[in-house]
C-alpha cells in the first residue's frame, strides 16, 4: 500500500468513526451497563470498572483539548487533583451534601482552568505543553506543603459515603455497585453532552483552530476565546473525574496532582486514538487491562505501557480504534 | 535576615555545584532541541543511567574510570535509542515525538527498577576527596571542588568545539536551518545521532558526578529533568552558552531560596519557568521562533 492509499484509508476511517457518533454512543451505553456483569462473571472486582470510567472521563478532558483543539496539556492533573482536594475538604470539614461537594469541586477546577488556561493559551505547541506542566508542578508542590491540604499525606475522606438526596429520592452509594451506577450515569451524561458540543458550531470552531489557526482567525473566529473555552470545559470534565475519584478512593493526596497522572491521561488518549471520539474509553480499558494482567507477572507493568505506546506512535499513531478499523477493513475488502 | 559570610559562601558553593550539574544536563537537552527540535523527555533517564553505572562499577574499576564508563554507557544507549525509536519520527508531529520520549523514559525507569529495585544505591567519593579543603579561612568540600573542575573542563571543551571546529559550525548551522546543511551535501542524520549521543553522555557524566552527594534512586530522572527544562528554556532552546548562563543563575536562585524556604526551591524554579515562557520564551540567549 502506498503512502497515499494509506492516508486515504485513514481519512475515511476517521470520518466514518466521527460520523458513527450516535451509533457508537449506543454501543458505549451498552458497554457501561454490561461491564459490571461481565466483570463479575470474570471474577474481577467491580472497583476496576469504576477506575476505568473515572480515568476515561478524566482523559476526555485532555482529549477535547488535544484531539479536537490541538493543544497538548501536560498539566491536567492539576484539575483532577485540585477538584479532588476541594471535594474531599468540603465533604469532611463542612459535611456538605455529596452533589454540592462535587459541584463545588468542579467549580474549583473551572477556576483553576480559567487561570492556567488564560496564561498557557498565549503559547503554542511544545511551549504550551511545558507551561501546563510547570503550572501543574507548582500546584503539586504547593499542595504538598500547605497544612490546609494535609501536606505530604493529603486529606482523609469519608469512609461512609453519604447518600445522594434529591428531594424525595435518595440514592445510597456506599456499596460498589451503587457507586458504579452513579459514576456511570454521570460519565455517560457528560460524554453525551460532549458529543453534542463537538457537533455544534463551537465544536466546529475548535476543530478549525486545530487544523489551521491562522486560517480560522482569518475567517473571523475568535481563536483565543475558543481555545480558552475549550481549556475551561476540558478542565471541568477532568475536574469532575477527580471529584468522583476521590469519593471512590476516600482520600485526596498530592500524588493526584503529579505530572505522572497527566501522563496517564495522555497515554489513555493516544492509546484509544486522539481523533476517535470514544478513544478515551477504549484507551482506558486497554490501560487498565494491561495493568491488571501484567501485574500478575511483574510489578513493572508500566514498562509495557511505554513499549506499547512507542509501537503505537510508530505504527498506529491514530490509536487502537483506527488500527482495528484499518485491519478489519483490509480483511473484508480487496484493498 | 542578615547572613553570615560563611553561610553565604557555602550557599554560593552549593549553588555552583547544583548549577554545574544542571548545566551539564541542560546543555545536552538544549543542543538536542536546538538541532533536532526534539524535546527529550527521556533526558533525565540518561542522567540516571550514568549515576547507576558509576555507582555499580566505581568500587571495581575506580572512581574516574567509572565516570568515563558512565558517559560512554549513557552515550551509547542514547545513540541506539535515537536511531531505533526517534529517527523514524522526525517528520511527524513534534508532540508525538515528545510523547515518544516520555514513553522511553518510562521504559528506562521501569527497567532500572526491575534490575536494581526501587530503593537507593550509594556511592562513595574517591578516598582523597572525602574531606574538606581550607581556602582563605573557609572550608570547602573537596569533592565539590573536583565536581566544579571536571564540569568546568567539559563545558569549556564543548564550547570550544562548537565555536572553533568544523563539526561545531555544522551543528550550529543545522540548528538554524537544517535544510541548507543538507543541500550542502552533508548527511545530517549521523550528526544528529552524534549530538544526541553527546547530549546523553553529558547527562550521564552529570549523574555519575552527583553519585556521592545525592541520592541514587529510580525517581532521580525526573527530579533533574524538570529543573533542567527550566534552565534550557531560560537560557534559550538551542543555545549552549545560554544554558551555561541560566544554569549558574538558577543554581544560585535555588540555593538561596532553600535558605529561607526549605521546600521552595522547586516551586521557584517553576515560577521562573512560567514567567520566562510568558515573557520571553526564547530565553536569555535564544532566538525568537517563527510560529508556523
Amino acid at each position: 500500500m502506498t503512502v497515499d492509499e494509506r492516508s486515504v484509508i485513514l481519512a475515511r476511517a476517521r470520518s466514518t468513526i466521527e460520523s458513527l457518533g450516535e451509533y457508537s454512543f449506543v454501543l458505549f451505553l451498552g458497554f457501561t451497563v454490561t461491564l459490571p456483569f461481565g466483570l463479575q462473571l470474570a471474577g474481577i472486582s467491580l472497583t476496576y470498572a469504576i477506575e476505568i470510567l473515572v480515568f476515561a472521563l478524566a482523559a476526555y478532558g485532555v482529549h477535547l483539548l488535544y484531539g479536537y483543539t490541538g493543544l497538548l496539556s501536560f498539566g491536567h492533573a492539576a484539575f483532577f487533583g485540585g477538584s479532588a482536594y476541594v471535594t474531599t475538604y468540603l465533604l469532611v470539614e463542612y459535611q456538605l451534601p455529596l452533589l454540592s461537594a462535587i459541584i463545588l469541586g468542579v467549580l474549583a477546577a473551572i477556576v483553576l482552568a480559567a487561570v492556567i488556561g488564560f496564561f498557557s493559551i498565549r503559547q503554542y505547541g511544545i511551549y504550551f505543553a511545558i507551561l501546563t506542566l510547570a503550572f501543574g508542578q507548582i500546584l503539586f508542590f504547593l499542595v504538598r506543603q500547605l497544612d490546609i491540604t494535609g501536606g505530604v499525606h493529603g486529606l482523609i475522606g469519608l469512609f461512609d459515603r453519604p447518600p445522594i438526596n434529591l428531594g424525595v429520592f435518595s440514592y445510597g452509594i456506599n456499596n460498589t455497585l451503587q457507586l458504579y451506577g452513579f459514576v456511570a450515569v454521570l460519565t455517560v451524561t457528560v460524554i453525551y453532552l460532549l458529543l453534542r458540543f463537538l457537533n455544534s458550531q463551537l465544536g466546529s470552531v475548535l476543530i478549525a483552530v486545530r487544523e489551521n489557526e491562522r486560517r480560522a482567525a482569518s475567517i473571523g473566529y475568535n481563536v483565543r476565546r475558543a481555545k480558552l473555552i475549550s481549556f475551561v470545559i476540558s478542565g471541568a470534565i477532568t475536574g469532575l473525574a477527580g471529584a468522583l475519584y476521590t469519593i471512590y478512593l476516600g482520600i485526596a493526596n498530592p500524588d493526584l496532582l503529579h505530572w505522572s497522572i497527566s501522563g496517564e491521561f495522555l497515554f489513555i488518549v493516544i492509546l484509544g486514538g486522539a481523533h476517535t471520539f470514544f478513544g478515551p474509553v477504549v484507551g482506558s480499558v486497554i490501560y487498565y487491562t494491561l495493568r491488571e494482567t501484567i501485574t500478575t507477572i511483574t510489578d513493572r507493568w508500566q514498562f509495557f505501557v511505554g513499549l506499547l505506546f512507542l509501537l503505537l506512535v510508530h505504527f498506529a499513531p491514530e490509536g487502537f480504534v483506527v488500527l482495528l478499523y484499518d485491519k478489519g477493513r483490509s480483511v473484508f475488502t480487496d484493498d | 535576615m542578615v547572613l553570615e559570610l560563611g553561610t553565604v559562601v557555602s550557599t554560593v558553593l552549593n549553588g555552583l555545584v547544583n548549577g554545574m550539574i544542571l548545566i551539564l544536563v541542560a546543555a545536552g537537552l538544549s543542543l538536542i532541541f536546538g538541532l533536532m527540535r526534539v524535546v527529550n523527555f527521556a533526558h533525565g533517564s540518561f542522567y540516571m543511567i550514568g549515576a547507576y553505572t558509576a555507582a555499580l562499577t566505581a568500587t571495581n574499576i575506580g572512581f574516574y574510570p567509572a565516570l568515563v564508563l558512565a558517559a560512554v554507557v549513557a552515550g551509547v544507549v542514547g545513540m541506539v535509542l535515537e536511531f531505533v525509536t526517534l529517527r523514524p519520527l522526525y517528520d511527524r508531529d513534534p508532540l508525538l515525538q515528545l510523547l515518544a520520549t516520555f514513553a522511553i523514559a518510562l521504559m528506562i525507569r521501569e527497567t532500572i527498577k526491575f534490575l536494581y529495585g526501587t530503593g537507593s544505591l550509594s556511592m562513595n567519593a574517591p578516598m582523597a576527596l572525602r574531606g574538606s579543603v581550607q581556602l582563605s579561612g573557609f572550608s570547602y568540600s573537596a569533592y565539590s571542588i573536583l565536581l566544579l573542575l571536571v564540569g568546568g573542563v567539559i563545558i569549556f571543551a564543548i564550547d570550544k568545539t562548537l565555536r572553533s571546529t568544523n563539526v561545531g559550525s555544522i551543528i550550529r548551522g543545522a540548528a538554524h536551518d537544517d535544510e541548507i546543511i543538507r543541500i550542502l551535501g552533508i548527511n545530517i542524520d549521523w550528526y544528529w545521532t552524534a549530538v544526541f549521543g553527546v547530549g546523553t553522555a553529558l547527562a550521564g557524566v552529570a549523574g555519575a558526578l552527583v553519585g556521592p552527594i545525592r541520592q541514587i534512586h529510580p525517581a532521580m530522572d525526573f527530579t533533574i529533568l524538570l529543573p533542567a527544562f527550566v534552565v534550557v528554556i531560560l537560557g534559550g532552546l538551542g543555545s549552549f552558552r545560554g544554558s551555561v548562563l541560566s544554569g549558574i543563575l538558577l543554581g544560585q536562585v535555588m540555593s538561596f531560596t532553600t535558605l529561607y524556604w526549605a521546600q521552595g526551591s522547586e516551586i521557584i524554579a517553576f515560577i521562573l519557568l512560567v514567567v520566562a515562557l510568558l515573557i520571553r520564551p526564547e530565553g536569555l540567549l535564544g532566538e525568537p521562533e517563527v510560529i508556523e
